[in-house]
């Protein structure tokens, strides 16, 4: 049942709406990012980088959260394995120079994907879902934090590890500024693509229909659990390959990357672009950034400050995310000026 | 037998610990299904009681009594501000509380700074037991946790509002029907689950440094007592503690104690999936 | 659709809890030549019946035999892989996803345009095609309910009362497009609704403290003198 979920096609499914105004966004973004370096070089370019790659770590996380209704906290966990994946395979092992950047890439992937396979058949076979779910996965990354830290000799401990080699393969490297920014570019571009087509097919509406009613999906035949737990291990996969190339781009590792404020972030990356959509997930990491940037400039401890009352404001102001309520905002006064004439 | 009383001893002090931290999160937890993200700033919030009351030179029993008053009234003030707006959702609860606790985290260290607070606990030698010296600010706490372990119960059995609330944990349309106000009980059992975890606070202290982080590394612990003890069962939590205190500090033996943390909270996770229900559910 | 439908046939089939008989031997044949339809007063065993049938119920004795296949007591889901499908009183749809999407969740096999077009149509829903469930009006879920269960390809439909809290309409509505259904499928329906029965042209069986008192065409079973005191009488 599974295999005909993924072969069916989106185009059998949505006939009407072959290219939806989230599609036609995302290629509009990814254009426009693609002549970037034209106007920006350098280190700005490289930070421009990073935020291509918590783009596709928030986009991670919404292909989970926002398609199954299911919040993780623990998502920096698999951003972390992914990081320290890369890290320690290419630090501590002597491995051929033109395959260790892949080694270390599909060593970090392979964990995530392993532990999220594994905490999640514990949690989501036993019947965990709702907050807590949220809560185990929050402990998740407690439990990898601590051990981050706590095992000096691999992990390097406090100090993380420093030394992670380029992302290079076979002799092709992606040190300069340029080459790891369409890196990360097409790396993100890829896979927020093929999210959108794969979630337009069977498999995002039955991901819906779960969030209706579960026991009527079980009902017409779908093994629910198993569905959610491939999405969540695809989710991690996904979370890893961003750290990955992270920890590959900057050079290191270090506690905070596998660290409950990450975790934490990246909610909010997901919630200011809307969770569920996708493409907002990318736009939410560049807005949010862009905040931080300023905020951090004038009180570098405030931004903690910032992302609790956040938290706080998305329950009690706008519950369906900034987005929606700014949507919300302006289909109204449309509707009032419509009533006025 | 010599090690094993030292074994006993710690393992003790651990469970007392968690005995503490999580009494006020069962309550909250089991009565509003709410899971209480904040619950480790309470501790945090006893913690640095103690550092302001030894700061204006009071001692440590002042301390002792002022911090559950200090979780108290905080814990009250929150409750009607914000926590009673958000029963009904427990994932904007957990977010809610979620941005509570990082707010509070951050004020603390922008008035006390980031380093290490030094307080001063009351009994700083050791006390010989069969033999072994043991410190006797540990044999106090293991009193202390037991001692307050069964007033909690006594308060559960005994009281009217013990009895309110509990049956507002057994069914809350039930006991408004007979007369509970929701309202009135959410809040104070909300406050008093402060308290506790306040006067946890107070108690770890001289045990740990005491920073604006602190409480962090009690909350997972606290939840996962509760989830493996059953929620909503004041004596689920003993069972819970019990658990996870004695197997933490058994493998703490053997490996390094990060990860004998890491590995009795995976274990926990495996249990959830066995007994969805806890240990001893109410 | 040139699929052979099995009869679906019960045996003496019998269900006591207890020491109360809710069914008691109970022989009838359904086939995809007749729109079949169960009635009788409240308490007669009609539920009881289908939740036999569609395996929620084990059968104290008798059989039940779907072609050659013997289901009495098989599990609820293996019944419902021989293709013998159930709608619910109340209706369970998915109400974030749209008529067409419902019917995509529910499919057991990838939908052509044609069968989708076609299961549109017999259920009426073919303007509705993009409207989210939820705004749909109590009847149409009704029907996009049965609609879900005839995307399944089923060989056997069993109904239970689907015109509960239909207006005049849309009862009229639902028997017309329940007609069009004969030959292809099996249709099992529970019933209250003299008049919906009447319109349904149904070969009717009718239930009375579990045992079937008469059997047969509609208008036979108006002039039977003993239905008519059991149940038609009191109208």
């Amino acid at each position: 049942m599974t295999t005909t979920i993924l072969n069916t096609t989106p185009g059998q499914i949505t006939r009407k709406q072959k290219l939806g105004p989230a599609s036609i966004i995302a290629i509009g973004i990814i254009l426009a990012l693609l002549i970037l370096p034209a106007f920006v070089q350098g280190y700005t370019l490289t930070s421009y980088r990073d935020v291509l790659l918590f783009a596709l770590f928030a986009l991670s996380l919404d292909l989970f959260w926002g398609k199954t209704g299911i919040l993780s906290f623990g998502h920096a966990t698999f951003f972390g394995l992914g990081a320290y994946g890369m890290a320690i395979m290419s630090i501590h092992f002597s491995i051929d120079p033109a395959i260790v950047s892949l080694v270390g890439l599909l060593a970090g992937v392979g964990m995530a994907a392993l532990v999220a396979l594994i905490v999640g058949y514990f949690i989501l076979y036993g019947g965990v879902r709702g907050a807590y779910f949220t809560i185990v996965t929050l402990a998740l990354t407690l439990i990898a934090n601590h051990v981050a830290v706590g095992w000096p000799s691999v992990t390097g401990g406090d100090s993380g590890l420093i030394g992670v080699p380029p992302f290079s393969i076979l002799g092709w490297s992606f040190a300069d500024p340029i080459s790891s920014y369409y890196l990360a570019l097409i790396v993100l571009g890829a896979c927020l693509l093929s999210s959108m087509w794969v979630m337009s097919g069977r498999l995002g509406l039955i991901l819906t229909a779960i969030q209706d009613d579960e026991i009527k999906v079980q009902t017409l035949g779908y093994k629910t659990p198993l569905l959610l737990l491939m999405t969540f291990a695809a989710s991690a996969a996904m979370a890893a390959l961003a750290g990955g190339l992270y920890a590959a781009g900057n050079g290191f590792v270090a506690p905070d990357m596998i660290a409950l404020l990450l975790s934490t972030e990246v909610i909010i990356w997901v919630a200011v672009g809307g969770s569920g959509t996708l493409v907002g997930a990318v736009i939410g990491t560049a807005i949010v950034w862009w905040l931080q940037q300023k905020i951090s400039s004038i009180n570098a401890s405030a931004w903690p400050i910032v992302i609790g009352t956040f938290f706080i404001l998305l329950v009690l102001v706008f519950p369906k995310g900034p987005a929606a309520f700014v949507l919300d905002k302006v289909k109204k006064l449309r509707r009032d000026k419509e009533d006025d004439r | 037998m010599e090690a094993l009383i030292p074994f006993s001893l710690n393992a003790l002090t651990l469970i007392s610990i968690l005995l503490m931290v999580s009494m006020g999160m069962a309550i909250i937890f089991g009565l509003m299904n709410v899971i209480n993200l904040a619950h480790g700033e309470f501790i945090t919030i006893g913690a640095f009681t103690l550092v302001v009351v030894q700061g204006l030179g009071g001692n440590f029993w002042l301390a002792l009594i002022a911090a559950p008053i200090v979780g108290y009234i905080i814990g009250l003030a929150l409750e009607k501000a914000l926590i009673a707006r958000i029963y009904e959702n427990p994932l904007h609860a957990i977010l809610v509380t979620w941005g509570l606790s990082l707010i509070l985290q951050q004020v603390i260290q922008l008035i006390f700074g980031a380093s290490p607070q030094s307080i001063t606990g009351p009994f700083p030698g050791s006390i010989d037991i069969l033999g072994v010296a043991y410190p006797a600010y540990r044999l106090f706490l293991i009193a202390f946790a037991l001692a307050t372990f069964a007033a909690t119960i006594l308060v559960f059995k005994k009281t009217k509002f013990g009895l309110d609330l509990r049956a507002s944990i057994q069914s809350s349309e039930m006991a408004s029907v007979m007369g509970v106000n929701p309202d009135k009980i959410n809040a104070r059992a909300f406050a008093s689950g402060a308290a506790l975890a306040a006067l946890a606070g107070v108690l770890l202290a001289p045990l740990t440094a005491v920073t604006a982080y602190m409480g962090i590394n009690y909350l997972a612990r606290s939840f996962f007592v509760v989830l493996v003890g059953g929620a909503g069962s004041i004596s689920g939590v003993a069972a819970g503690s019990g658990l996870i205190g004695s197997l933490e500090t058994a493998l703490s033996y053997e490996i390094p104690t990060t990860v004998a943390q890491a590995l009795v909270l995976a274990l926990a996770i495996v249990i959830l999936r066995f007994r969805p229900q806890g240990i001893l559910p109410a | 659709m040139t699929v052979t439908i099995p009869l679906l046939s019960l045996r003496n089939v019998s269900r006591s809890f207890g020491t109360f008989k809710a069914v008691t031997d109970v022989s009838e044949d359904f086939g995809p030549e007749e729109l079949n339809c169960i009635i009788g007063p409240n308490g007669a065993g009609k539920s009881t019946l289908l939740n036999m049938i569609c395996g929620t119920l084990a059968v104290s004795s008798g059989s039940i035999h779907f072609g050659d296949e013997s289901i009495g007591g098989m599990s609820g889901d293996k019944i419902a892989r021989l293709g013998i499908a159930r709608k619910f009183q109340v209706p369970s749809v998915f109400p974030s996803l749209s008529v067409v999407e419902n019917f995509h969740v529910s499919a057991s096999n990838a939908l052509s345009a044609n069968e989708l077009d076609e299961i549109l149509s017999t259920v009426n829903l073919s303007v509705d095609r993009d409207t989210t469930a939820s705004e749909l009006p109590h009847g149409k879920k009704q029907w996009l309910e049965i609609g879900m269960a005839l995307s399944m390809q089923p060989k056997v439909l069993l109904l239970d009362e689907p015109t509960a809290g239909l207006s005049v309409d849309e009862t009229r509505a639902t028997s017309e497009f329940l007609r069009t259904l004969r030959g292809k499928v099996t249709v099992v329906v529970i019933e209250h609704d003299m008049a919906f029965v009447r319109d349904l042209k149904a070969h009717t069986m009718v239930l009375h403290h579990g045992k079937v008192i008469a059997s047969g065409s509609f208008e036979d079973i108006e002039n039977n003198d003993l239905v008519r005191d059991v149940y038609l009488g009191r109208r």
